[in-house]
């Protein structure tokens, strides 16, 4: 084990040293792309977002590429630029304009690929998106250049959303918005929602006196959350396709096309350390903006959803226990069909169906869904591992505890369960800490929490490494700590053993 | 009435009857000890007494009070019925003091200190004591059957139930265990007792019911049941007694096989080996001397019959005919051998000869 321990860091030194050259100082002028012409990217390596349907077209100008490879997000895609495990990204001119002025070793393609419309969508059974489109057309175009170059500039002193100052006479409207797409819209480090298209909205929600209320989501929940009637209207630097147009309506804001966004020449000279200047990127994932309050925010929906969850859960077990006791044939069909259909789909699907299908109507926040989907997927397992726990003790213990005279349901709660504990408990606590692993995934239902944040500042910073890190070490702090509580209360449950003299 | 009066009392399952109608009752201070072989119901019937068992008809009356009835108050009952288990049933998350505490604290109300100073005062009746603190995995079979007496005498029980409470037990620790029981027993408590302890039953029973097919096939006084046992299955089985029978009739005998089979019965005895090569030399020589020459004349049976630790064995010869195939003269040092290996039982009796042979 030590050998093992002293190889890995030994390894990890060893290519740290090669990483640790950097970005060099900034260049006042635009650099220069590494490749300038589509002749140049013949066998290289071309990147595109998850989804994106452009191969076919890509190769009709690049015929001889090496391969495609996908990324989920754009930050992702740029820092495998910066890594040089790829060569080109395939990215919209907001993107691409953002990340070039941000960073001097990238640089812009001189060729655009395709054009296209940037567009904020409006639910079909919206009415009004004729008075939206007019309030549009009466903005100075000058006011969107303006917009556009404030939320894609290096500068982000300046990026602040103007101010509400109308009453919203006109009702409010509930605008589904991507929560990790800079600069269209993203969350701020104190919740608020910010970006380009954010600000357009409130531009045009001013000239109609409405009050505007932002849904930060995951970019893949946008859509559904406008369909299932959750918001009247979406925001995620969304471009108008056929295949949009048919679950939404748009009004086009802004003309833009996809462009690869390449290394800049001394991008490609220099090479890329995750290690590079580490005390300044963990300050910009930590300390800038007040980063961490995000990543408290987080833990602290983390931590509510897992443990209120986890009791109802256990609640829900025990219920589900003593109603197996019952011996009634109806409900043990349900109970096995109800375990069976849990254990049967994924969690991200369950929470989705709760979110959009079940309480779709409803106003009910996410981490109220959250809880109530965590707590139907908790409530099984804990419930499998009590009732095997119970199972597995002798019978001759309830026939003990009856000949002294116990009822069936004392000798239940005096001898059984406490014995059955001893085998479940350690079980049911790592079944807790997976809960608060599993729970990373509420981001698809509209609910910040620790992995989400982790995922907003990465949006923020352009950078993976660090948040990621940071929010692996709490993950791990939390989970441990976890169970060093629940250890603690278990002591405190069962007591200590009686000592007579 | 008596304390505890059983009328009737049947049990039935699908494949089996453990109990077939047993009638039988129990006064104050009486010390019923159930004998008889396994699986014929001893368990069932005490069971059912505390209704662990739902007995199929019948009555149990305990204390005046039928509770075979669908509202008698069980639990009432079991809290004056003590009960110690085969397998002793301590509560395994419980120190032994906290097993005793528990239920009285639980059932009788009682305060910690009260629980605890009956506890205390239990265990030194089993002389436990110095294990009040242990949990029951750290104590032996034997004292884990002791603590069980102690926990099931600190409810005060009017009767106390035994099933088979030294049957799990290994040699060295039954002794403890029947100590306690005998002293309970002079303490004048009331107990009801499934043992296979044929020595318990006999020093401390004031009643001993021998059961056999689910009934009480015979009972009595200790003396009545050991010493002088009515019927056959009642002294085959407190003698320990088994039997082999061998059959040579019409003209035709096959020796080899008889002397074979009978060997057999005797290894499956575990006899010495002086004794088994005894049986078989006296069979042999009484075969040659007095059935070879008169097998035509007279069908023969050959039973032997051993009982205990293998201290008695008889050698039974039934035969037929109007004359006495045993009266002739024989060869003697055949004659010498079997006069030197066994003692001849006289029978008055015509058509048999009983051989004792000497160990």
């Amino acid at each position: 084990m030590k050998r093992i321990i002293a190889l890995l860091t030994a390894v990890l030194i060893f290519s740290a040293v090669f990483m640790l050259p950097s970005n060099a100082a900034e260049e006042q002028n635009k650099p220069k792309p590494e490749f300038k012409s589509f002749d140049e990217l013949n066998g290289k390596t071309i990147s595109m977002l998850t989804g994106a349907p452009f191969e076919d077209l890509i190769s009709s100008k690049v015929p001889d590429l090496k391969e495609f490879s996908y990324y989920a997000n754009a930050s992702e895609l740029v820092m495998a630029l910066k890594t040089k495990k790829t060569d080109a990204g395939l990215l919209n001119t907001m993107i691409v304009d953002m990340f070039v002025n941000k960073d001097s070793d990238l640089a812009m393609f001189p060729e655009p690929l395709k054009e296209a419309q940037f567009g904020i969508g409006f639910s079909k059974s919206y009415d009004d998106i004729d008075i939206w489109q007019n309030a549009f057309d009466s903005i100075d175009p000058n006011v969107i250049d303006e917009v556009w170059d404030k939320w894609t500039g290096a500068d982000d002193s300046v990026k602040i959303m103007p101010e509400v100052d109308w009453e919203g006479k006109n009702g409010t409207v509930r605008v589904a918005v991507g929560d990790s797409m800079q600069p269209a819209c993203y969350v701020g480090s104190d919740g608020q929602v910010l970006g380009l298209e954010a600000e357009i909205i409130l531009l045009m929600a001013r000239q109609l006196d409405y009050k505007v209320e932002f849904l930060p989501m995951e970019f893949s929940s946008l859509i559904a959350s406008v369909e299932s009637g959750k918001a009247d209207m979406c925001a995620g630097s969304l471009i108008i396709t056929d295949e949009r147009k048919k679950a939404l309506n748009f009004v086009a804001y802004y003309d833009t096309a996809f462009v690869f966004i390449v290394r800049s020449e001394e991008g490609s000279a220099n090479g890329y350390g995750i290690f590079g200047d580490f005390t300044d990127k963990l300050k910009d994932a930590l300390i800038t903006d007040g980063r961490y309050k995000l990543i408290l925010s987080g833990l602290g929906t983390t931590i509510v959803i897992s443990v209120v969850s986890g009791m109802i859960g256990l609640l829900m077990a025990f219920g589900m226990e003593a109603l197996k006791r019952k011996n009634k044939k109806p409900i043990d069909v349900f109970l096995s069909f109800y375990c069976r259909l849990v254990a049967g789909l994924p969690v991200v699907v369950i929470l989705m169906i709760l979110y959009y299908v079940v309480f779709a109507s409803s106003e009910l926040p996410g981490t109220f869904v959250a809880i109530v989907g965590f707590s139907i997927i908790f409530a099984p397992k804990a419930y499998a591992l009590i009732t095997n726990a119970v199972d597995a003790i002798d019978k001759e213990q309830l026939e003990g505890a009856l000949a002294l005279g116990y009822t069936e349901k004392m000798a239940y709660r005096r001898v059984i369960l406490p014995q059955a504990r001893r085998i479940y408990f350690p079980l049911l606590k790592t079944q807790f800490a997976l809960l608060v692993k599993e729970t990373s995934v509420v981001g698809y239902i509209a609910v910040v929490d620790l992995t989400r944040s982790g995922d907003i500042i990465r949006g923020h910073t352009l950078e993976a490494f660090f948040p990621l890190l940071i929010v692996a070490v709490i993950y791990f702090l939390l989970t441990w700590l976890i169970t060093v509580v629940i250890d603690a209360g278990n002591t405190i449950i069962t007591g200590k053993r009686r000592k007579v003299s | 009435m008596s304390f505890i009066e059983i009328r009737g009392l049947r049990k039935e399952f699908a494949d089996i009857t453990p109990l077939a109608g047993v009638d039988f009752s129990v006064e104050k201070g009486d010390v019923v000890c159930l004998i008889g072989p396994s699986g014929t119901g001893k368990s069932t019937l005490i069971r059912c007494i505390n209704r662990l068992e739902t007995p199929t008809s019948g009555e149990i009356f305990i204390d005046g009070e039928n509770v075979c009835e669908k509202d008698a108050d069980i639990p009432a009952l079991r809290k004056k019925v003590g009960m110690v288990f085969q397998s002793f049933n301590l509560f395994g998350h419980k120190s032994i003091i906290d097993n005793i505490m528990m239920p009285q604290i639980d059932l009788l109300g009682k305060t910690e200190q009260e629980a605890e100073s009956e506890a205390l005062k239990q265990l030194k009746r089993v002389g436990l004591e110095s294990k009040a603190n242990s949990m029951p995995d750290e104590l032996s079979g034997g004292q884990k059957q002791r603590a069980a007496i102690a926990r099931a005498l600190a409810m005060h029980p009017q009767v106390m139930l035994f099933d088979e409470p030294t049957s799990a037990l290994d040699p060295t620790m039954v002794t403890e265990v029947k100590n306690v029981i005998r002293k309970l027993a002079d303490d004048g408590m009331t107990m009801v007792i499934v043992t296979h302890e044929m020595q318990l039953a006999r020093d401390i029973a004031t009643r001993v019911l021998f059961m056999d097919d689910g009934i009480i096939y015979e009972q009595g006084t200790p003396f009545d049941i050991f010493e002088n046992p009515k019927k056959e299955k009642t002294r085959s089985f407190v003698l320990k007694i088994t039997r082999w029978n061998w059959d040579c009739t019409e003209n035709c005998y096959d020796y080899i096989g008889m002397s074979a089979s009978m060997e057999e019965f005797c290894r499956s005895r575990f006899m010495s080996r002086k004794q088994l090569n005894s049986c078989l030399l006296v069979l042999d020589e009484i075969f040659t001397s007095y059935i070879v020459p008169a097998y035509h004349d007279h069908d023969f049976s050959f039973e032997l019959e051993v009982s205990g630790d293998n201290d008695k064995i008889k050698l039974t010869v039934n035969y037929s005919g109007d004359t006495d195939p045993f009266e002739r003269e024989i060869d003697p040092t055949s004659e010498a051998i079997i006069q030197k290996k066994t003692k001849t039982v006289l029978s008055d009796e015509m058509g048999k000869r009983v051989f004792e042979i000497v160990i």
